[in-house]
């Protein structure tokens, strides 16, 4: 069974927008849609050209170095000091805790 | 004496410095006052560490008065890409969303630069998060071609190559995720290197694409790259995917004999279609090489054509994932908001600008339930295809001479309606980062008042190669630094 597709152009509902928009956790609003459907679909119909390449039983190429994994030497460090890492923080109450909009009621 | 400084290389400040000729404090207000002249031009620096810089020039100057020792970059004003991380220095992205944010710690490379007694002089403008060709998607507004102030200084890099090529600087820390360093050196004419993929170590850059982005240097001349790459270079605890290979000595392979190298022309990226003063760019580097014994033969890479869609549906997906953390609760651009989710999506929509919105989105849709198979793992597939061919024909050459880009700097606002005519300018850079190899740009010759310039690629690990050929070439090309025109 070849892995290529047919050659029909790829189409994107506004729905299929919203639900990726969702996903990707970025408020869109209605009207910016078919903006982004026109770019969207400019962009997939360029890309799927590679659709022409035989790629049957290639093993796929995530990295470019070939690693093994790569184990260290366990231990405790701190590269800052935990005011340091909380001064970008959202808000920071005085005992050092992240506030954050409630999770559950 | 001091008013000329900023126009010195960086080894010519560095041995001046050290023969007490110049004070380090002199070379850096030199430079700041270089800086406050066309800056205003050129707007390639988002932050100016005035102040870190001279407490940094004087204490080296109060270390060498006591005849202590100082690094091989005392005396030496760098500027860094605003995506890499310097400790209590903002680091922007060239985004909204990391408008205000302070890291608390050193990318490796700037903390090696550090050590080495380099002298940070600004962070470096960037297209946001390093997506774009053309410096023009930042947040702090455009960077504008200091040969050509209409014209772009390419991207995403454009910030690092236009502070080098102005003055502002003397040294240039960049990134490269599909031809970010190679492009901009490339219309700002200077040198640009994308080391091998693990060369120098990824921690504490800002990441878009993991298995692409590759932290490189910029100097005005071949030698001084090699140099910073031999301070930035190197195995690296921090980032289990910077390579274990010993750094090598690069800037003693500038000028070696380069007779009987093999350097050879790619089919698929020189065609008649390109721009002539492009073409005559590589035609003029092979006669140079010819003329000094290097033998000149064509090489055919039929899955390089494919560099940019394969290019583009990986790092888009890689995007996706590293920058789903910004949700601007630890950091990043804060807003308010009722609820969690709507926290996560409303500062998302506000932090990030409409390119890294829609590439996000790209690379979501292309991971999803239902296209992975036909877009990520399609894509990682030909990504091994062209790395295969690519394997294969470096079996006949030492090295692959190809365009660094389809044109020279284009025009301000020229592409940015059109996203796709923006990631074309990409069509002969992206190749270097999918198959991750190192590839070194440099211009060797003028058109109409801008830079022309090409690329060499080499097998992994072998920038000694491109510093070889490159440093010879530069030698036989006539190029202009940008203050002889002014004069």
């Amino acid at each position: 069974m070849p892995e290529t597709r047919s050659s029909e152009r790829i189409e994107i509902s506004l729905q299929q927008l919203r639900d990726i928009a969702f996903l990707s956790r970025l408020e869109v609003p209605d009207e910016s849609l078919e903006e982004l459907r026109s770019d969207f679909l400019a962009l997939l119909n360029h890309f799927k050209q590679i659709d022409e390449l035989p790629t049957d039983g290639v093993e796929p190429m995530a990295h470019p170095l070939e690693l093994s994994n790569v184990f260290l030497q366990e231990g405790v460090r701190c590269p800052a000091e935990p005011d340091e890492l909380l001064q970008n923080a959202l808000e920071v109450d005085s005992e050092r805790r992240v506030i954050v909009p409630r999770v559950v009621e | 004496m001091a008013e000329l400084l900023w126009k010195y290389g960086a080894e010519k400040l560095h041995a001046m410095v050290m023969n007490r000729e110049v004070s380090c404090r002199e070379v850096v207000e030199s430079h700041l006052d270089r800086i406050r002249e066309v800056e205003p031009l050129i707007n390639a620096l988002i932050t100016i560490c005035h102040a870190e810089a001279i407490a940094q020039a004087d204490d080296q100057d109060k270390r060498l008065a006591r005849g202590e020792a100082v690094g091989p970059l005392a005396g030496v004003p760098i500027s860094i890409k605003d995506i890499i991380s310097t400790e209590g220095v903002r680091t922007t992205c060239g985004s909204k969303m990391l408008a205000e944010y302070i890291p608390p710690y050193d990318a490796t490379a700037v903390r090696r630069i550090k050590e080495a007694d380099g002298i940070i002089i600004g962070k470096a403008n960037v297209d946001e998060f390093a997506m774009g060709s053309s410096t023009e998607t930042s947040h702090f507004g455009p960077c504008l071609n200091p040969w050509d102030h209409r014209a772009v200084p390419g991207g995403s890099s454009g910030g690092s190559a236009a502070s080098l090529v102005a003055g502002e600087c003397a040294l240039a820390l960049a990134e490269d995720t599909g031809g970010s360093i190679r492009q901009p050196a490339a219309f700002c004419g200077c040198i640009g290197l994308k080391p091998t993929y693990g060369r120098v170590s990824r921690y504490g850059n800002i990441s878009y694409a993991s298995s692409f982005d590759q932290i490189g240097p910029m100097a005005r001349s071949v030698v001084e790259t090699a140099l910073l790459l031999e301070i930035i270079a190197g195995r690296d605890l921090f980032d289990s995917t910077s390579a274990d290979r010993p750094v090598e000595k690069w800037s003693e392979a500038c000028g070696q004999d380069v007779k009987r190298l093999r350097v050879a022309i790619l089919k698929e990226y020189v065609s008649e279609d390109l721009p002539p003063e492009i073409k005559g760019g590589i035609n003029k580097t092979v006669d140079i090489l010819q003329n000094a014994g290097v033998e000149i033969s064509t090489v055919s890479v039929p899955t390089a054509s494919y560099a940019v869609p394969i290019y583009y549906v990986i790092t888009m997906s890689e995007a996706s994932s590293n920058l789903a953390r910004y949700d601007s609760i630890l950091y990043g651009h804060k807003t308010d908001a009722d609820d969690l989710i709507s926290l996560f999506t409303r500062c998302r929509a506000e932090g990030f600008g409409k390119v890294v919105r829609e590439r996000i989105m790209i690379g979501t849709y292309a991971l999803s339930a239902g296209f992975y198979d036909d877009w990520y793992l399609k894509a990682t597939k030909a990504r091994r295809l062209v790395s295969n061919e690519f394997a294969q024909a470096f079996q006949s050459c030492d090295a692959i001479l190809a365009p660094v880009a389809p044109c020279k700097a284009f025009k301000l606002g020229e592409k940015t309606d059109d996203p796709l005519a923006m990631y074309l300018t990409d069509v002969y850079s992206t190749i270097a980062n999918v198959v991750g190899i190192p590839g070194l740009a440099f211009p060797v010759d003028f058109h109409e008042g801008l830079p022309v310039s090409v690329q060499l690629m080499a097998q992994p690990f072998n920038e000694t190669v491109l510093f070889r050929l490159g440093s010879m070439i530069e030698q036989e090309v006539d190029i202009p630094r940008l203050w002889d025109l002014a004069e």
